[in-house]
């Protein structure tokens, strides 16, 4: 047996006979054979340089894994979890990390800048230089930006880069609203009730407190797969005796773990919950003294206009509670014996009852739920959901039983236009049961490390520069239709189209601007759409040692340079500083000259923690990339002290803004197309589903190899249903409905809820069956709920509440 | 004696297929060859499941070479270059290979994969552990155990150090004070086609 420990390649008899093969080869294998090796058997090879870098991988999942590469003779030949990591928790890593070892060599890579020679959308470029890239786009800015002012062209910055965005804001160019539409659905009816989670409601709780909950319901999110390096968190929750409870319409992964798996009818979640809300109220089955002293439930409220008695009016409800709308500045009342108290000048106030106040009747907040959820019973929620009603009843028992944590999430019923009505149940759910603020109690989004852990937004640059007009911000759910839109450019650094449903109106749309910019490192829908497609470096590639800090799982990690940029690529900050270049700009007065100085105003501008603010980047470096983050050795749990960061300082459950729509208290909303009863499932009867999964991040992955070889993609359907309409499993199929179409291939899956289908998100036409008949946004619906736009982050797109038919293509 | 095992936990086993991929770059495997599948028990798709919806149930089930104490690869190999060596593994010489695959046509579990061509890599270029011998055509291939990376020094194969839900368990079956040896004792039990009589290393436990 050959001794491969002495030679780093055996001369094997093979290897002697081949040695020609082997040297021909040279060139394609990345220079490891070499004729020095076949000529002085002594010294075999020359032995490869190696090198090991820290860095963290990918942002956009949560995951933020910091790991350490193995470059060889330049070449990135091995990812690892970073050994450096002090706790086991945080050495992780996944299969779309590793399968970067392939996708940053690929085919998908844009390997030069590109302008387009065909019809716009028609995804026709010829190759061109950096230097006539920049000139052409350049004039093409100023010709829009002098005609029509800097606003004209939007900004969208997506995820897969995490270099800072600086350059949009010295061409004042107009920028997205909220998260644009996307993660904002739930949270605009949970988060408001306690006032946590950057309007994408982040859990109160980290998953790791798990272990102390009596049960975890988990709710529309298919956690062991959308949040892959916290899966420990779920077993050893398990071994410690919680109780799994999953509600989702498919036998998802997670489903299949679950101690109770809950098949429902997909966006019904709120119905779910208000059929428990019931029987928590019916059975008292609610924390009495939670509810008393904690919530808003025994607060007056004006029974003819719905408005909740305040000292004077309150106003437009803000989340940012200004100073006159304060407990302290406006406060609230209640009953106390009978009597109309200031709500903090008594413990335990009455729960229920009535007044006349100047002729005008109240009655407490409680007294209305109970009125409100009169018709909600279990038997109606059963029928609603297609859940027995038993079950639900035993999940509200369970539920408030407690310390339960409640976990939703951003897939499942997120994606539907009445997103906002669970969660707003789910608010109700977890204020009646004080489920928050105790060990193994939270709700919320516990989706990946970063946040789900202590979770840091560390400072923007600040680049001195002045602005010359007003910003302009734009809103994705208007931009594509306003016939007022001043935008008649894009530029995208990532995907802009995922933003949106209904391709077909967002290719229209780009037909019509003037000039549409991708950066990207990868081909993807927008390139298609795009005029000049500029290339970006992976998170491997760096024109200088570093990269930027920013906060991981419970920790601050940096990206170093683990090989030298690809092809013609630049990174992001270089490309940036080039472009302000050849605008016309004296880049070095609002750019950092370099990472390294980036890092270190990044850090003294973060006034929030003191450790935080006191690291340089010599730290990170010194580190090996990854500092954990002193104050988070426990799991963190939010609002233990109870206090929570409403106007009253309690849960504040009833919207009374929302008076105008009945849902002060959540009123049941079907989803706005794939409900039941629709007559348009006559011609669409088939939910299209697209959520998260382990294979994908968002529109990343699409286009990696090596995860081809476990999972290639696809759309699923229920064996019945494609046994109903003559497809075998694996045959291409047509996804189509009155938006546009698609093609892909499709499989049978026993697992998907009969009546619905599954794809994963973000794919763009040319991934899915290299034929690019449309891509998946083809058929997806972007209605808005006008309801949408009296919620705190506006309306989210309903991606997922969308019906199509399937057909053999 | 020395036998070096692996214990998959299937309860803890997600089906992310981290291993197959982490196991891929560490070894240097080729396009369209996985040392390690991650199956989905009984269903003809992945993530599939058993059953008719809802009644339904799945289990993942990450299968490579079970480096077995009774191996028919071994028994069956015309040259000797499927052979034990010292810490009990069942490892290849590729020098001696042949590619007659009779290996192939005896192992229960589907262990191996054979290198019909010239091997391919759409990465560019070789990945994995430095020390990982590149196959020629015509060779078969499978788990080693990572013996490559455990002679470097590691305390573990890749599969096991990558795995997520941390399902994985190393170490020596001869030693009864292994962590291995233990969760064989305690715990609910399976090997793989047991009745062949292979006496397969590699178990499975919940």
């Amino acid at each position: 047996m050959s001794d491969v420990k002495s030679t780093p390649l055996p001369l094997s008899r093979r290897g002697f006979l081949k040695g020609t093969g082997a040297v021909a080869g040279a060139a394609a294998c990345g220079g490891l054979f070499s004729t020095a090796g076949w000529l002085s058997p002594s010294k075999a090879v020359a032995e490869p340089v190696e090198e090991k870098i820290c860095t963290y991988h990918q942002g956009h999942c949560g995951g933020r894994c910091p790991i350490q590469c193995t470059v060889r003779d330049g070449r990135l030949v091995m990812i690892e979890p970073n050994p450096h990591v002090t706790e086991d928790r945080y050495k992780t890593m996944c299969l779309k990390g590793v399968s970067e070892l392939e996708r940053i060599y690929g085919e998908h890579r844009i390997q030069s800048p590109l302008k387009r020679v065909g019809e716009r959308c028609s995804g026709e470029f010829e190759a061109i230089s950096w230097d006539q890239a920049y000139k052409e786009i350049a004039e093409k800015v100023h010709e829009i930006q002098g005609e029509y002012g800097k606003g004209s062209i939007a900004y969208y910055g997506g995820g897969e880069c995490h270099e800072p965005q600086i350059l949009k804001d010295i061409m004042e160019l107009a920028t997205f609203v909220s998260e644009g539409a996307v993660d904002i659905g739930i949270a605009n009816g949970l988060e408001r009730a306690y006032g946590f989670g950057d309007t994408v409601a982040y859990a109160t709780q980290e998953s790791r407190d798990w272990v102390n909950s009596n049960v975890v319901l988990v709710m529309g999110t298919n956690y062991l797969e959308t949040s892959l390096t916290t899966v420990r968190n779920w077993f050893d929750a398990q071994d410690a005796g919680a109780k799994f409870i999953v509600v989702d319409p498919n036998y998802s992964t997670s489903a299949g773990k679950a101690d109770q798996w809950i098949p429902i009818e997909p966006a019904t979640d709120a119905a779910f919950v208000l059929g428990m809300i019931s029987c928590m109220l019916d059975e008292e089955l609610y924390d009495e003294d939670f509810v008393r002293n904690k919530t808003s439930l025994p607060f007056l409220v004006n029974k003819q206009t719905g408005i909740i008695l305040r000292d004077h009016e309150a106003g437009y409800y803000d989340y940012w509670v200004p100073e006159e709308n304060t407990a302290e500045g406006n406060p609230f009342y209640v009953l106390k014996d009978g009597q109309v108290v200031a709500f903090d000048t008594v413990a335990d106030p009455d729960l229920s009852g009535s007044v006349v106040i100047d002729g005008q009747e109240y009655c407490t907040q409680f007294d209305i739920l109970k009125e409100k959820q009169k018709p909600y019973t279990l038997e109606w929620a059963s029928e609603i959901t297609h859940v027995p009603a038993e079950t639900i009843a035993q999940v509200a028992r369970d539920y408030a039983e407690g310390p339960s944590a409640f976990v939703v999430g951003w897939g499942g019923n997120e994606k539907f236009a009445n997103a906002d009505i669970a969660g707003h149940a789910t608010a109700l759910a977890t204020a009646l049961t004080g489920n928050i603020g105790k060990p193994g109690a939270g709700v919320g989004c516990y989706t990946c490390g970063m946040w789900n852990g202590h979770i840091v937004y560390l400072g923007a640059w600040d680049t001195g520069y002045e602005p010359t007009e007003e910003p302009t911000y734009v809103d994705v759910t208007t931009i594509r239709t306003d016939p007022e839109s001043n935008i008649h450019g894009i530029f995208g650094q990532g995907d802009f189209t995922q933003k949106f449903a209904n391709l077909a109106l967002t290719e229209e749309w780009v037909k019509d601007l003037d000039l549409a910019v991708s950066m990207d490192i990868y081909f993807s829908e927008a390139t298609r759409l795009s005029d000049y497609i500029l290339p970006i470096t992976s998170r491997f590639e760096y024109d200088e040692p570093t990269g930027v800090v920013t906060s991981g799982y419970n920790s601050i990690i940096m990206q170093q340079k683990v090989i030298d940029p690809l092809f013609e690529a630049k990174t992001f900050m270089t490309l940036q500083r080039e472009l302000a270049t050849a605008l016309g700009f004296d880049q070095a007065k609002y750019f950092p000259q370099n990472n390294e100085e980036y890092n270190n105003a990044t850090f003294a501008a973060y006034e929030y923690d003191p450790w935080i603010q006191s690291l340089t980047h010599q730290d990170l470096v010194n580190a090996n990339a990854w500092l954990h983050n002193p104050s988070t050795v426990e799991p963190r749990l939010e609002f233990s002290d109870q206090v929570f960061t409403t106007a009253s300082g309690r849960m504040d459950v009833y919207y009374d803004d929302l008076c105008e729509v009945d849902q002060a208290f959540p009123t049941w909303v079907p989803a706005i197309e794939a409900y039941e009863g629709n007559p348009l499932k006559e011609t669409y009867p088939l939910t299209f589903y697209n959520g998260h999964s382990r294979y994908r991040i968002h529109n990343q992955f699409h286009n990696a190899k090596w995860l081809d070889e476990v999972f290639t993609t696809r759309i699923e359907l229920a064996p019945a249903d494609m046994e109903a309409r003559g497809i075998k499993s694996g045959e291409k199929v047509e996804v189509f409905n009155d938006r546009g179409s698609f093609t892909v291939y499709a499989f049978a899956n026993p697992s998907i809820r009969p009546g619905t289908t599954r794809m994963i998100e973000g794919c763009a036409s040319r991934y899915l069956d290299g034929e690019g008949n449309g891509g998946y946004n083809s058929v997806t619906n972007d209605t808005v709920d006008p309801r949408g736009y009296l919620l705190y982050s506006g309306p989210q797109t309903p991606f997922s509440d969308t019906l199509v038919e399937v057909r053999k293509a | 004696m020395t036998r070096m095992a692996i214990a998959v936990n299937k309860r803890r086993c997600v089906g992310c297929h981290t291993c197959a991929l982490s196991c891929k770059m560490s070894n240097n495997v080729p396009d369209e060859m996985l040392w390690n599948r991650v199956l989905t028990r009984g269903a003809d798709v992945v993530d599939g499941a058993v059953g008719e919806y809802p009644n339904l149930t799945r289990e993942y089930l990450p299968v490579a070479c079970q480096h077995c104490a009774n191996a028919a690869c071994e028994r069956v190999c015309p040259t000797g270059a499927t052979h034990y060596d010292e810490m009990g593994r069942v490892e290849i010489d590729y020098d001696k290979c042949v590619g007659c695959r009779m290996c192939m046509a005896a192992c229960p579990y589907n262990a191996r994969v054979f290198n019909w061509n010239e091997p391919k890599r759409s990465a560019g270029g070789h990945y994995g552990e430095k020390d990982v011998p590149v196959r020629p055509k015509g060779v078969a291939e499978k788990c080693t155990l990572c013996k490559e990376r455990i002679a470097r020094g590691e305390d573990k194969p890749m599969c096991v150090a990558s795995c997520p839900a941390r399902a994985r368990t190393y170490g020596d079956l001869d030693d009864p004070n292994s962590e291995v040896s233990r969760l064989l004792r305690e715990k609910t039990v399976e090997h793989l086609q047991e009745e062949k009589g292979t006496k397969p290393s590699v178990f499975y436990y919940v």
